[in-house]
């Protein structure tokens, strides 16, 4: 599977937001009925208040995700998770449960966590999440390597379940994998059989370069500020070299770039929309914003994505409740007709969504390679 | 509080294939379905037919040792109960979750999510965590013993209500379609600096539906029933006899005074392993069907792992070596199911084969083979007679078992006026008869629910 050729197809995420389940609920069943390939959800460490002066609260990702798991049929269910603040036996498990429920629609998204969230998560007498937070993108590497030997704990055809001899597994399939990294140590096995997808797709955040370095060992897609093509060109060229020093194959990872889509009935309308945006993002935080009537918008994206050095786009939060179901009713049916965006309405699992083979259990191989049992 | 007559509650209590070991091994069972949704949909379903108050999941963090014969795998109880929400709207949902290898802040949050996306039927089974194998997946290198784990286990339980009280009931100011619109004066930092967390807050979420989620409790050791006494709603627990169930029942709720707590704040639910037949005979006939397909090995693993005593070293046919268990004081795991077992066997003095066939449909629990009126009849008994408050109903093969319960005992129960024939609210405090705690902070006064 390439991402590249003439029938490339154009990634879509979206990003979910808001600690109203109701208004959750909305938001993916517009994404999954616009054939987008997965849903977001964000996590939130701490209590924080937003530029409007707002408290902003989320819903616990997993328990989001879960309750529209089953609501939903086709789309992926991408759960961000705070390296600094979590155990990796916790959330290899909550994935695989995740995974399970939705037939191999689980993903997630391993961010390092925000070090103003440490106040909540204050171990008295131990070390807490300090280290972790210091190295932040090592420790999200180790987190993400830990999850997916768990998941490899298991090889596929661990359970036997052969009821007239009364056994239920072959334990020579199933073992400790003993990880001692420097901020995680786990010894497995993971208490749940090796999930659909073999290990859902791991997401990562590119921003420095340490990011990149974390992306380039473990992600499966990484997501991207880019404000300009040249610069995802960039992006793509040092991605492809750090990838094949170590190891991987260059075409093993999709490129995702952030964006915030403005849509309106005249190009004049959406600038003025797009003006006011930026004023209240603020100049700090410069964003990636296609905006103009449903087929300009169509222009930018095509001309991006044409230029292969994206597979996709994320779309972020978005300021304004209407952004969203006014991209996936005007711009998507226009990509479509461009022949750049897949049919809708195929269910496969996240992984061969994006075009991402089914990962081999490292497990499996080593005792194959080593010729035994 | 709405009507004053009291009413048995009745809990659901999955596990896997069912509670007894060998309810995999049955005809009919699909031992696969333990990892899919629409398995446990279909289980709710029928249990929210029967109107019964709530599910449990129970939740361990480690692969048991004998996964040859049991692998206990199951879906992650949060995870699946937040997709059980959706299919159901009365029953309660109650998980699982460790004070000694998570966080207060995640377990507040979570608790609070379900809470929202079920609207108020969330509940916390507040455990500490029994084995050392669980240690070495969160890096530690033993288990703490067993005071200092409850000693943890009440700072982070206060530390969780602070954070499901930071948000006052009336932060919130508007429609949230239009975006979040709260007070942040009425959104306070908890602050909290003690023996075991420091936790700054306030949680990322408004106040939960329930207030707080109900608090659900299962130690049954000294500490234990000290812990329930102070902090539990409902305690589930494991009883041989009704008379064992008086003794534990009348104990616990004498420790609540000391707290200001009335009994009717505390309901306590002994588990119950029902076979069910139309007849006594048929009844029978399912006990020894599953009996026979018992797996010894398992059941030795069961025991030497519950000992922490290699059980295979004393003869299958010879009695329980009670006196030489007894002296083993010092067991730093479940406490109170290793005295059960001990006295059980002593009691009826078992070799260990009958032990194991005794714990092997509910590991200890109540469990009895008859008809629909035999059990409504045993039940109805420990109701009335100070032995419970209610059950922790254990079917012991799935979903068959829990078909015979809801069809056939439920009904039996209702026609006696002891168990309702509808809903009577929609939160899970209601079902039980509890109360909304007032918040802490801003306005003082109790909000009462129903």
């Amino acid at each position: 599977m390439s991402a590249g050729g003439a029938d490339r197809k154009l990634i879509l995420t979206a990003a979910l937001d808001g600690p109203d389940y109701a208004r959750c609920v909305r938001q993916a069943q517009i994404a999954e009925q616009a054939g987008f390939h997965a849903v977001v959800a964000p996590e939130s460490s701490d209590f924080r208040l937003g530029g409007n002066g707002e408290p902003e609260a989320a819903l616990e990702p997993f328990s989001l995700l879960a309750a529209l798991s089953a609501g939903t049929a086709s789309i992926g269910l991408i759960a961000e998770v705070h390296a600094a603040y979590n155990e990796p036996y916790h959330i290899a498990r909550k994935l695989g449960a995740l995974d399970y429920m939705s037939r191999g629609r689980a993903g997630c998204h391993i961010a390092p966590g925000p070090a103003a969230a440490a106040g909540n998560f204050g171990r008295t007498g131990e070390g807490g999440p300090g280290p972790r937070l210091l190295e932040a993108e090592a420790a999200a590497t180790e987190f993400a390597e830990a999850l997916r030997l768990l998941w490899d704990s298991w090889e596929d055809d661990a359970l036997v379940y052969d009821k007239r001899a009364g056994v239920q597994m072959d334990e020579g399939k199933v073992r400790e994998i003993d990880y001692a990294g420097r901020y995680y140590a786990v010894k497995g096995p993971l208490n749940i059989a090796r999930p659909p997808q073999g290990q859902p797709p791991v997401l990562f955040a590119v921003t420095g370069a340490r990011g990149r370095s974390a992306a380039a060992k473990e992600a499966d897609a990484a997501v991207a500020p880019l404000l300009s093509t040249a610069e995802a060109a960039l992006m793509r060229a040092d991605m492809r070299a750090r990838m094949v020093r170590n190891g991987r194959r260059a075409e093993d990872l999709r490129l995702l770039a952030e964006l915030c889509p403005v849509v309106a009935e005249t190009n004049e309308e959406a600038r003025e929309l797009e003006h006011r945006l930026r004023q209240a993002f603020g100049a700090a935080s410069e964003r990636l914003i296609f905006a103009g009537t449903a087929a300009a918008v169509a222009d930018r994206i095509e001309a991006w994505f044409r230029q292969e050095a994206i597979d996709g786009f994320h779309i972020a939060p978005l300021p304004r409740p209407d952004l969203l179901p006014a991209f996936a009713a005007k711009v998507v049916p226009e990509l479509r007709r461009r022949g750049l965006f897949r049919a809708g309405g195929e269910t496969s699992t996240l992984r061969s969504g994006l075009g991402l083979a089914r990962p081999n259990n490292v497990f499996a191989t080593l005792k194959r390679r080593g010729g035994s049992d | 509080m709405h009507a004053s007559k009291r009413q048995l509650h009745l809990n659901l209590f999955i596990m896997g294939n069912g509670h007894h070991e060998a309810a995999w091994r049955m005809e009919g069972c699909r031992p696969r379905d333990v990892t899919k949704a629409d398995y446990y949909a279909g289980l709710l379903r029928t249990a929210e037919q029967g109107k019964l108050d709530s599910l449990f999941l129970a939740d361990s963090y480690a692969l048991p040792p004998t996964i040859r014969y049991k692998v206990l795998q199951s879906l992650e109880p949060f995870t699946l109960l937040s997709a059980l929400a959706m299919g159901t709207s009365r029953i309660g949902l109650i998980g699982t979750a460790s004070t000694t290898y998570s966080h207060p802040y995640h377990v507040a949050r979570q608790f609070a999510s379900l809470d929202f996306i079920s609207e108020g039927r969330a509940a916390w089974n507040i455990v500490t965590s029994t084995n050392d194998a669980t240690a070495y997946n969160f890096a530690g290198e033993r288990l703490p013993d067993h005071s200092e784990r409850y000693l943890r286990a009440e700072e982070f339980v206060d530390v969780v209500r602070r954070l499901w009280d930071s948000w006052e009931d009336e932060a919130i100011l508007a429609d949230q379609d239009q975006g979040i619109y709260a007070d942040p004066e009425r959104i306070h930092a908890i602050l909290h600096s003690g023996e075991h967390f420091s936790v700054r807050g306030p949680l990322n979420l408004p106040r939960p539906p329930q207030g707080q989620p109900v608090r659900v409790q299962a130690g049954a050791s000294e500490t234990g029933k000290e812990f329930a006494a102070k902090l539990a709603e409902v305690v589930f627990t494991a009883q041989n006899s009704m008379a064992d169930g008086q003794l534990f029942y009348a104990d616990v709720k004498a420790r609540l005074a000391k707290y200001g707590r009335s009994p009717e704040e505390l309901k306590i639910l002994p588990g119950f392993c029902a076979i069910i037949g139309d007849t006594e005979a048929e009844a029978k006939e399912r006990e020894v069907e599953l009996h026979r397909h018992i797996q010894l090995d398992y059941g030795l693993h069961r025991l030497s792992n519950l000992f922490q005593t290699d059980m295979s070293a004393f003869p299958l046919d010879e009695p329980v070596p009670v006196e030489f268990l007894s002296r083993q004081a010092e067991v730093n795991g479940h406490r109170g199911r290793y005295a059960l077992y001990v006295e059980l066997a002593r009691r009826e003095k078992l070799t260990v084969r009958e032990l194991i066939r005794q714990t092997a449909s509910s590991r200890g629990h109540y469990s009895m083979a008859g008809t629909p009126v035999q059990i409504a009849d045993e039940m109805e008994k420990w109701w009335r007679e100070g032995a419970a408050d209610g059950f922790n109903v254990m079917p012991p093969y799935l979903p068959a078992g829990l078909e015979q319960f809801v069809g056939k005992v439920v009904p039996e129960l209702q026609n006696r006026g002891v168990f309702r024939g509808e809903y009577e609210g929609t939160t899970l405090r209601e079902h039980y008869g509890l109360l909304r705690p007032a918040n802490r902070y801003g306005k003082a006064g109790l909000t009462v629910s129903g």
